[in-house]
């Protein structure tokens, strides 16, 4: 088993993992930028190392400060986390030819499932599913026929993409050049790789994803599917297990196909294999993530497997712990991501202070969080400040839950997602389950915050009001600072 | 003390103190409210009667503006400051500012053009985002600083915005 083990991450993701090597009584590693040097992370791990870089995301992306760590700090693991150095093959070969375990897949697995071309050839190869798709291989005009050969609408994504960068819709044959070439001219500029394809865009669908676990010697199991369709600029906004309204045969046969793609190339460690599923019942590969998702906890809450431990075990070489039939899938679990942004501003990132947090407590929930209060929200990282997660015997228990805890949750300085997440919860059509990728736009109307009744408006402005000094004074005649001090009357 | 300015989510509401006895009333917009037995459970929290029925919610004041909690919902308060030039006050901010640096890559409004609270302005690209920015009130485009596909640093106008016309009327649709 590994002795120490270093996170190459921050936020709530280095909280989880530290939490998890805690338990296993493995020692943990955290590193930081200054920054951050208020972050939760540094109180949990067993010692930190200072990373320097003009901006904060340059030191957790340097290879060489964190190689230089784990030697430093006697780390024989290192655990990636997502996002960051997470999917660099190169980064993944080094650290293991430092004698260091990468907590992860080989690189080599890493760099086939990176590139979404060689990675869709291989599952087509395998007789998975693929979207009808087109690759470009010689002129931009051959490209461009068989691109309209495949039929409108069609969505043009970058061979190295992610996140939405690089994506556009096109209806007809007459914008197709315009948008390959926009297109290109993105993921030329993100990924420094402007290849481009073009698939067909399904009206609709659903986001299914399989977890997968695998030994690197072809043995892999599934942890069943989540659904996350829930999303806005092509980022997932609430995730779920098991998937609502899903047939059993077909949620059968989309985690057999996921299963088949990681034994093929000989899968080590957790992955999830994306898959996009059309109202009429075929799904398509999407890709793989080589790396613990965002949404994990969902998995873990439902079948109870710590996904975590899982990965360490398999890097110290310790195989898998599970069989597929002890995988058992129990109730239902919620994920819904809590980001600093203004939804009714086209989801804007926000910045400002965590001045307030009252977090929900209880047996079904589950709080991952980077946060505390008194910390400083900076336009420096991704805008997720936590994850909170409901699970309950079945969805609709898991729905209620998760609205009383969003109801619960305080996160006041700065502007957050938390009342729009209530607003999804008490949705008619996402309590009903069915939902597909456009949800957030199709009930838009039904998520903006409604205007408020006069008794509640006067209710938060005397709030604020009595918050403030001049205003009671004013009201009360009471002398400063008497009236500050604390249980005031009036 | 004269009426003060505040706004709510965006939306400008005057308040004034109409009476301290026998209890406390408060006129909000147009509505004048009775307000008894004012007090402050925890360092957070603010508990009164408002007509009758209890209110208890959570504050927190950052720099420019007050963050309350009730009943599961969130609101940002602005309360105008005599004399201070009003700083932070979505209804006096004439500049609408880059929160971080960015490009512009798509105008949606043009200097003259009324806009309505939330319309969006234009869209820029920050960290690899694009994002919308909208109006933080009703308002009149006075100035368009940051032209298309210029690029800007935070802090920078962006947009400048005149008075609606007929503001001060009262509130509109759904007042």
């Amino acid at each position: 088993m590994l002795k120490r083990v270093l996170i190459a991450n921050r936020g709530e993701i280095a909280c989880r993992v530290i939490r998890t090597l805690r338990a296993m009584g493995i020692g943990s590693v955290a590193v930081y930028h200054l920054e951050d040097r208020g972050a939760p992370h540094l109180d949990l791990a067993d010692e930190r190392v200072l990373l320097h870089g003009h901006v904060p995301t340059a030191a957790y992306l340097d290879q060489d400060q964190i190689i230089a760590a784990c030697k430093a700090t006697g780390a024989d693991g290192l655990h990636p986390g997502y996002g960051f150095l997470s999917e660099n093959a190169g980064f993944a070969a080094r650290t293991a030819k430092e004698g260091i375990a990468f907590i992860g897949p080989d690189a080599d697995v890493i760099k086939l499932m990176g590139d979404k071309i060689l990675s869709r050839n291989y599952a087509r190869k395998l007789g998975i599913p693929i979207a009808p798709s087109a690759t470009q291989t010689g002129t931009l005009e051959h490209f461009i026929d068989q691109a309209a050969a495949i039929g409108f609408p069609l969505l043009i994504k970058a061979s190295a993409g992610g996140g939405g960068k690089g994506m556009k819709i096109v209806r007809a044959a007459k914008d197709l050049e315009e948008n390959i070439r926009m297109a290109a001219g993105e993921a030329q500029r993100y990924f420094a790789d402007g290849r481009v394809y073009a698939e067909k865009l399904l009206e609709q669908p659903r986001h299914i994803e399989v977890q997968v676990l695998g030994d690197g010697k072809g043995n892999v199991i599934h942890l069943f599917e989540r659904e996350c369709s829930i999303q806005r600029r092509y980022q997932k906004v609430v995730e779920e297990s098991p998937a609502p309204n899903l047939d059993w045969k077909l949620r059968d046969q989309i985690c057999a196909a996921a299963v088949k793609l990681a034994s093929a190339a000989k899968y080590k460690n957790a992955g999830t294999v994306e898959f996009i599923l059309s109202a009429d019942g075929t799904f398509y590969f999407l890709e793989m993530n080589t790396r613990l998702q965002v949404e994990h906890p969902v998995t873990e809450m439902v079948t109870g497997v710590d996904l975590v431990a899982e990965q360490i075990k398999i890097a110290s070489g310790l195989g898998l712990s599970f069989a597929q039939q002890d995988i058992v899938q129990k109730g239902s679990a919620i994920e819904v991501r809590v980001c600093a942004e203004r939804p009714e501003r086209d989801f804007q990132p926000a910045v400002g202070r965590v001045g307030l947090l009252r977090v929900p407590v209880g047996g079904k929930l589950r709080f991952d969080a980077g946060i505390r209060e008194g910390q400083v929200v900076t336009p420096a990282f991704d805008s997720m400040l936590a994850k909170l997660i409901c699970c309950g015997d079945t969805r609709a228990d898991a729905v209620a839950g998760l609205s009383a805890a969003l109801r619960e949750l305080v996160i006041l300085g700065v502007p957050t997602n938390v009342d729009f997440l209530a607003r999804i919860a008490r949705n008619g059509v996402f309590k009903s389950g069915k939902l597909h990728t456009g949800f957030i736009g199709e009930q838009s109307a039904d998520l903006a915050p409604p205007a408020l009744a006069p008794s509640e408006e006067a209710a938060a402005v005397l709030t604020a009001l009595f918050d403030d000094a001049d205003f009671r004074r004013a009201a009360f005649d009471v002398p400063e600072p008497y009236a500050s001090i604390g249980a005031w009357r009036n | 003390m004269p009426p003060t300015k505040t706004t709510i989510n965006g939306r400008s509401v005057d308040t004034e103190i109409i009476a301290r006895r026998p209890a406390l009333a408060v006129k909000i917009g147009e509505a004048v409210h009775v307000v008894t037995d004012v007090r402050r459970p925890s360092p957070s929290e603010i508990e009164f009667t408002l007509d009758g029925s209890v209110v208890r919610g959570w504050c927190f004041a950052g720099p420019d503006e007050l963050y309350v909690r009730i009943a599961g919902n969130t609101h940002i308060v602005n309360i105008a400051r005599p004399g201070a030039s009003g700083a932070g006050n979505a209804q006096t901010v004439n500049d609408i500012r880059a929160e971080m640096p960015g490009t512009v890559v798509a105008l949606h409004i043009a200097e003259g053009d009324p806009v309505a609270l939330g319309q969006k302005l234009m869209t820029v690209e920050s960290m690899k985002l694009q994002i919308g920015v909208v109006a933080p009130r009703d308002g009149v485009v006075a100035k368009v600083h940051a032209q298309l596909n210029s690029t800007f640093d935070r802090g920078a106008a962006l947009v400048s915005l005149a008075p609606a016309v007929g503001e001060n009327a009262s509130a509109k649709g759904n007042g």
